[in-house]
């Protein structure tokens, strides 16, 4: 289990937890971000992220990455 | 009368849909009190139809500020039917927001959109089996090309018709339905059945403002909050969390049997087009590639040849259609050459001449006479006559229409007094602004394009590192960059921004950057002042740019706009090309207003300016004045009063200072009342004897910096909905214009070897900036 | 007599100006037709 922010880029992943109970992870919910999807890196920019979530993209920075915990 | 609520994602073809269904019979305003845009109109096809556009959401909670006023409308202005618009790229996450709206009850049509994109990527979406799995009807539509949407409003009238009462068939788990039952009887028995679903989840999901809303008595919500406490025991997870999660488990239960992708785990061509234009290396480059290209066709090629032939040839003297007689009287204008000039100069004595250029007002080099010249010229004068060749004589001309007016003003034997009127305040006002219109109509059009096709998006995602160094996000470059071509939309750009701190400072200084309205007056204090030099347009930029950053800095240690970066959560759409027709549109529509702005608010000013500076007390009493009477005028007495506040700047004039005070009005006007204040022809000559290059580029700098035009100033009331926070970003404004004026100037001045008092509050006031900008942020952790 | 015409014609354009501003004051400022509107306007927190 990692942070996002130490995934590969096109691996894929599943989420395992999103840590904090605040607006930002409420949002990430609404955006399909949940315990057990899968997801994936299509890119990295400065520690900013774009993954790939059901079938959309969100772009993430990288303190919100660092709070999505994933594994394999 | 139907009304049908269209419900949907952000970027799911909401309002392409709601442009299809009610073509220009649409009404858009705000949802009172917010800033949130209200769209309502009548369906095309059956004036008895009408529509309202929600705005998007990706749930019914209560947290943001579109959530709620959506919702509100849903459930308290009771439309008579739903109309969920769902992407059918991205039928999963879609979903989530479809079963919510299933249980409020109320009839439901679900319209799944851009399926020509399904059909060109080979997915398969099985409506039947969806709407079976749904409980309500399914249509399948493509907004932009138009297919379905009439079935999809035809099925929505249908369900209404038929009272159909939308029941959700989804249940949640075993504890959570214990839960909602209990609640609904005991908060909810009075409400009819079909509505009581919604209300009891989201009472589950101690939802702050229904329990308001509702009512609740204290211990009931107590007795409530038991059962969810003894479910989140049971799930060993909290109530919105359960909830969350078990709607999706439902829509992945569901999606397996309707939903076949045919490129499983494949990057698809938005992806591989994200890899390159977010790639590390290259994303800046392409960015600023990208910027360049626009910067350059909109404002420097097309965007000014247009300008300059409407300021030249429509609000000039005229022009020869499609050029025809153009060349024949070319030759005889370079035939006749100076000799106008020559002549004056010869009769009057002089030994020399000089020509003016009618653009840049450009004065020559004296030029000596010779006997020769003064023969040709003489010989020029007969063949030609003695205004020299008119260009009405040859081919086909149009006369511009200042010309045409005239002409008119003349035939009705106008009074002189209301012919300057007309002809020097309206028309030359009013001209000089329309004469941009072609480049602010390619500058929108860029825009347009970059929003449409979806890499405006992938912009803010590239820069927001870099702006969070400056206390800004990357979503606040988009303001600004549409805030290069008018500041009102730029303004309003800044709705994407979610944080309300981050928001609120980027409104206070989109206006940084030159607008459009500003780039008539940067010429005029290059060419004026600085002899045209290239370095002051650009510079201007760089002004604005570095104003923003500072003040970012700045402001982000001040307990006002201190506090953690908003975390940055962005969905970036798929790729597409942009139709023309919306592109199109979206540029007219900006390029409209921008027009109607010129015919009231510029159109108002200049008649102001005209009257107010042309008349005055003369030792004959009061009337009108000549030009070279107007220091006299109640315009001069006016300044005069205020214009000392501005000497620390170097600037310390009454026509300098008016004239700033009517860029208020529009930026524009402070081109226009120089020309009226400093004698139209001998306004370059004027101006760089009233100003040195110290003081005009103090006065550059503050009416790029100060607050901008009133419309800029409405839009920036509208976004801040808050008179107090108004006047803020309006002072600030204004005092960092000033203060970066007064430096420039005190400390220029300095560095030349003037010194005296101003110096000291020069000193001062670079002293204080500095320590603005470097001091320790007590608020960073 | 020509000069009351044009005067007359300047006064009508002058009150058309200033009645199209004032009624796009009392329509509560938009949200758009302004100089346009961006796409959606997204979420935004309360308070």
């Amino acid at each position: 289990m990692i942070p996002l922010t130490f995934a590969d880029k096109g691996t894929t992943y599943f989420i395992k937890r999103i840590q904090g109970k605040d607006e930002a992870r409420r949002h990430l919910n609404n955006l399909g971000f949940i315990e057990g999807e899968e997801i994936s890196v299509i890119n990295e920019l400065a520690g900013n992220l774009i993954i790939a979530v059901k079938d959309s993209r969100v772009a993430i920075d990288r303190e919100m990455a660092a709070r999505i915990v994933v594994g394999r | 009368m139907i009304r049908i609520a269209l419900v949907g994602n952000p970027n799911s073809g909401k309002t392409t849909l709601f442009n299809a269904l009610t073509g220009s019979n649409q009404f858009v305003g705000n949802w009172p009190g917010v800033t949130v845009e209200k769209k309502e109109g009548t369906y095309r096809s059956d004036k008895n139809v009408g529509i309202t556009d929600l705005p998007g959401i990706y749930s019914l909670s209560p947290y943001t500020l579109e959530e709620v006023v959506a919702r509100n409308y849903l459930i308290n202005e009771n439309p008579d039917a739903v109309l969920n618009i769902v992407d059918g790229t991205n039928l999963e996450r879609n979903l989530y927001l479809t079963t919510q709206l299933a249980e409020l009850g109320l009839p439901m049509v679900v319209a799944v959109n851009m399926m020509d994109v399904v059909a060109k990527q080979g997915d398969k979406i099985d409506t039947k089996r969806l709407a079976a799995e749904l409980g309500c009807p399914v249509v399948e539509i493509s907004a932009l090309k138009g297919t379905g949407i009439e079935k999809a409003v035809a099925e929505a009238v249908q369900a209404v018709k038929k009272k159909v009462k939308m029941v959700s068939p989804h249940s949640f788990s075993g504890c959570v339905e214990h839960a909602i039952a209990h609640i609904e009887e005991a908060v909810l028995h009075d409400m009819p059945d079909e509505k009581q679903r919604w209300y009891a989840v989201k009472l589950f999901e101690r939802d702050k403002k229904v329990q308001e809303a509702l009512k609740i008595d204290k211990s009931v919500l107590e007795h409530i909050e038991s059962d969810i406490k003894a479910c989140e025991k049971e799930l060993d997870d909290d109530a919105e969390s359960i909830i969350t999660n078990e709607r999706y488990t439902y829509i992945a239960s569901i999606i397996g049997g309707c939903y076949k992708k045919k490129n499983v785990g494949k990057l698809s061509t938005t992806d591989k087009i994200d890899r390159v234009v977010t790639n590390r290396w290259l994303a800046l480059p392409i960015f600023a590639l990208v910027m360049w290209l626009v910067y350059y066709v909109a404002m420097v090629t097309i965007g000014t040849a247009a300008t300059d032939w409407t300021n030249d040839n429509l609000f000039g003297d005229g022009y020869h259609l499609f050029g025809i007689g153009g060349s024949a009287y070319e030759a005889a204008a370079e035939e006749y050459g100076d000799t106008a000039e020559i002549l004056g100069a010869a009769e009057a004595g002089e030994k020399t001449y000089v020509t003016i250029d009618d653009e840049t007002m450009e004065v020559s080099d004296p030029i000596e006479i010779t006997d020769d010249m003064v023969a040709e010229a003489k010989a020029m004068e007969e063949k030609y006559g003695e205004e020299g060749p008119d260009p009405a004589d040859y081919g086909v001309w149009v006369p511009g229409i200042p010309a045409l007016i005239e002409k008119g003003l003349d035939a009705v034997e106008c009074a002189d007094w209301l012919k300057g009127l007309v002809l020097d305040g309206i028309v030359a006002g009013v001209g000089a602004v329309l004469g941009f219109v072609p480049q602010m109509l390619v500058l929108f059009l860029f825009l347009a394009f970059l929003e449409s096709c979806g890499y405006m998006a992938r912009i803010a995602f590239i820069l927001d590192r870099i702006f969070r160094r400056f206390g800004l996000s990357g979503k606040s470059f988009i303001p600004m960059l549409v805030g290069v071509g008018c500041g009102v939309p730029g303004i309003m750009a800044c709705r994407t921004i979610e944080s309300e701190r981050d928001r609120r400072m980027t409104i206070m200084t989109t206006t940084f950057i030159p607008c459009g309205a500003k780039v008539p007056f940067i010429a005029l204090v290059s060419g004026a002042i600085f002899g045209g030099s290239a370095w002051v347009a650009t510079s201007a930029y760089f002004i604005g740019i570095g104003a923003i950053i500072c003040s970012g800095i700045i402001l982000k240690k001040t307990k006002m706009f201190s506090g953690d970066p908003a975390p940055f959560v962005m969905e970036l759409p798929a790729y597409h090309w942009p139709t023309v027709g919306n592109v199109l549109r979206s540029m007219w529509e900006r390029g409209w207003s921008f027009i109607k702005k010129a015919g009231t608010i510029i159109l108002l000013s200049t008649i102001f300016v005209w009257f107010f500076s042309f008349f005055g007390w003369t030792e004959g009493g009061f009337g009108m004045l000549e030009e070279d009477q107007l220091d006299s005028s109640i315009l001069a007495k006016l300044g005069s009063a205020i214009a000392w506040i501005f000497a620390p700047l170097g600037w310390g004039n009454w026509q300098a200072t008016v004239a700033s005070i009517t860029g208020l009005v529009a930026k524009e006007n402070i081109v226009g009342t120089m020309g009226i204040l400093y004698g139209g022809e001998e306004t370059w000559t004027n101006m760089s004897q009233a100003f040195n290059h110290l003081s005009g580029m103090s006065f550059l700098i503050f009416n790029l910096l100060c607050a901008p035009c009133f419309a800029a100033m409405g839009a920036i009331k509208r976004e801040m909905n808050s008179g107090k926070w108004t006047a803020f970003a309006i002072t600030y404004q204004c005092v960092a214009a000033y203060i970066v004026g007064l430096i420039v100037y005190q400390l220029g001045m300095a560095f030349t070897g003037s010194f005296g008092i101003g110096t000291v509050f020069g000193a001062a006031a670079l002293v204080f900036v500095v320590y603005m900008l470097f001091r320790k942020d007590k608020y960073r952790i | 007599m020509g000069t009351l015409i044009v005067l007359a014609v300047v006064v009508a354009i002058v009150a058309a100006a200033i009645v199209s501003i004032i009624r796009k004051k009392k329509s509560g400022g938009c949200g758009c037709g302004c100089s346009g509107c961006t796409k959606s306007c997204s979420q935004r927190k309360l308070d």
